[in-house]
């Protein structure tokens, strides 16, 4: 018996495993790796830090225009002769170590600040992106010493979006898109892009914030101002953060200094690790957030501010932005645009603005074959309708002048529309003008 | 329909297989800048180095640690062609409301640490700002900040008063001709 037991095969857990059990294990591991990297997501967090952050880069290199040749020229700051006796890596390259006229710095700023403006708008952003992550590179090792934390994480962020697949959605790429399509069929709705690329590029600038604020912290903890609690009160003494009334009331009340030193180290420290969790993630971002407006108000960092919160955007779930959404479409109410289906133009005009309308706030009729019980065809035949919730009917100017500050991806339209007098003064004759001749355009 | 749908069998799989590469490559990136000198960092430095330096990704995200700096401003004393004295201080003009605002601050800092490579530049600019004023020559200063204290600050002393700080002359530049 003996025999036959130590003769039988060894229990299946230690056998050597079979190619089928390879598979599984396989399988199950891959399924691990897609669940953290691969899934298949929207790009809307990544759009939110895009717009943000080219915003944020258009403002900020914009006014260091007057400073160009100061800052980056050859005879500026760091004159070329300087930076050339210093060694040099090879592979630290600035497009500005190239030029040879002015001209060439003046037209290469120009072009960068345009890729800024598009890339912020999303307009042919998979290109765009490139030219501002090489302006970027180019300025800060062109003048390395005038750079500072804001230009580092700038780098990083930008890398994680050119990779990215953006320019899907909250972008003039989109909008050209949904118009195409709408220009072969108003009622068409084309689905949002999801990506599983589009999730693990969310996921990479995820790891990078993570990264930054576990390193920030732990760097605070190697020092004594951070230990003992007068890191806060060193800041607002230096030149360059003194802020009198802070000052002033640290002064009186020192146990504010402490909290705000511990609490800073705290949420660094807890940000990489309850970010991740469902549950915790709202409070860590609420409290990355609260942070980055202190230094915003109280130490002016609004640049370096400003582009921290946008890589946080990285952690915006979907459902939340959903819900604002559902929020706003709900408290605007549903409206409902009449136009003519007879009149090319008028189904053009209906599907570049349609193309705006990301929540899909705004239905549309046809009044030729689907006629509407609010709106006479007599009226209709003179100007597009727009029914509101309460059954108003709104008529051509008015109409849009009503849509364009209610649907958010029109708001940039509001300062046209919305020019005390002036808008209502001219809007009114323009657009009766094109509703009668419209047979024409 | 997003390519990854389309891709199926061995194509899918390479596909898959270069983003993971990817992604587990620019995470280590991440991770390798960041992380304190040891025997792991100082081995995989080398690897990631051109990859780091290329796309401007160095940096420690060491803010204001692991100890806050004293306090610190630049200064300059134009001296004019009939030996009068002008004292300026640059950051009192600066709007902090500006985005140039800090780059501004960086460069005063970088001529105070390094007057000798940004001196020249630096006094052949004020010159030129302070023609009005005829300037022969611009003396250079920082002011350093000792320790300044809560008690300090409800006895209505301010960081920059005279004995919270010491002014170092730095160099003095003769203005080149005009």
């Amino acid at each position: 018996m003996s025999g036959s037991v130590a003769l039988s095969p060894a229990p299946e857990a230690e056998a050597p495993s079979t190619p089928a059990q390879r598979a599984i294990r396989l399988s199950l591991l891959w399924r691990g790796w897609r669940q953290i990297w691969f899934q298949d997501k929207s790009t809307l967090p990544l759009e939110i830090a895009r717009i943000g952050i080219a915003a944020a880069m258009l403002l900020h290199y914009g006014l260091a225009s007057p400073h160009l040749f100061t800052f980056w020229g050859d005879n500026g700051w760091l004159p070329r002769a300087l930076l050339e006796e210093q060694p040099r890596d090879p592979w630290l390259q600035s497009v500005h170590f190239y030029f040879t006229a002015p001209w060439q710095w003046i037209a290469f700023h120009g072009l960068f600040l345009l890729c800024c403006a598009a890339m912020a708008a999303g307009w042919r952003t998979s290109w765009v992106k490139w030219l501002v992550l090489i302006g970027h590179i180019s300025y800060s090792n062109r003048n390395p010493s005038m750079t500072y934390g804001v230009h580092a994480i700038l780098a990083c962020l930008l890398l994680i979006l050119c990779f990215a697949p953006i320019g899907r959605a909250l972008s003039l790429d989109r909008v050209r898109e949904v118009r195409a399509a709408k220009r072969k069929d108003l009622n068409a709705d084309p689905a949002v892009f999801t990506s599983p690329w589009a999730f693990a590029c969310t996921r990479l600038m995820q790891i990078q914030m993570a990264v930054l604020f576990f390193f920030s912290a732990a760097h605070k903890l190697h020092g004594n101002d951070w230990w003992n609690g007068n890191a806060v009160w060193k800041v607002f003494v230096q030149n360059d953060y003194y802020n009198g009334f802070i000052l002033d009331v640290l002064a009186s009340q020192y146990w504010l200094a402490n909290v705000a030193t511990y609490g800073t180290v705290l949420i660094e420290i807890a940000y990489p690790f309850l970010i991740w969790q469902r549950r915790s993630r709202p409070y860590m971002l609420a409290g990355a957030i609260f942070i980055h407006l202190q230094f915003a108000f109280l130490m002016h960092l609004y640049f370096f501010s400003f582009v921290m919160i946008m890589g946080h955007m990285s952690f915006l779930r979907r459902a939340w932005l959903c819900r604002l959404g559902a929020w706003w479409k709900r408290r605007i109410g549903a409206m409902e645009m009449i136009y003519d289906g007879n009149c090319g133009f008028c189904k053009r005009s209906m599907a570049w603005f349609l193309a705006f309308d990301g929540l899909r706030q705004i239905g549309i009729r046809d009044f030729r074959s689907n006629p509407s019980p609010l709106v006479s065809d007599e009226r209709l035949l003179k100007r597009l309708y727009l029914v509101l919730p309460d059954r108003r009917a709104l008529g051509g100017f008015e109409a849009y002048r009503y849509v364009v500050l209610r649907v958010p991806g029109l708001w940039w339209l509001v300062p046209l529309f919305y020019v005390p007098v002036l808008s209502r003064l001219f809007g009114h004759p323009i657009y009766d003008w094109i509703a009668a001749n419209r047979a024409r355009l | 329909m997003h390519p990854f749908s389309t891709l199926g069998g061995w194509r899918g799989r390479l596909l898959y297989a270069g983003m993971s590469l990817l992604l587990v490559w620019h995470t280590l990136a991440m991770l390798v800048t960041a992380a304190p000198d040891s025997v792991i960092g100082r081995a995989a430095r080398p690897v990631f180095a051109p990859y780091l330096t290329l796309f401007n990704l160095e940096v420690h995200w060491d803010f204001f640690a692991p100890e806050v700096l004293a306090t610190y401003q630049f200064r300059y004393i134009v001296e004019d062609a009939a030996g009068q004295q002008h004292l300026f201080i640059p950051s009192d003009k600066l709007s902090r409301l500006s985005p140039s605002w800090i780059w501004l601050m960086d460069r005063y800092r970088d001529v105070m640490e390094s007057v000798d490579t940004f001196g020249d530049f630096t006094v052949a600019e004020l010159c030129r700002e302070h023609a009005a004023l005829h300037p022969v020559a611009i003396t250079l200063q920082a002011v350093d900040g000792k320790e300044f204290t809560p008690e300090a600050r409800r006895a209505g002393k301010n960081p920059l008063d005279p004995e919270f700080v010491t002014v170092e002359s730095l160099k003095t530049i003769r203005c080149p001709a005009q």
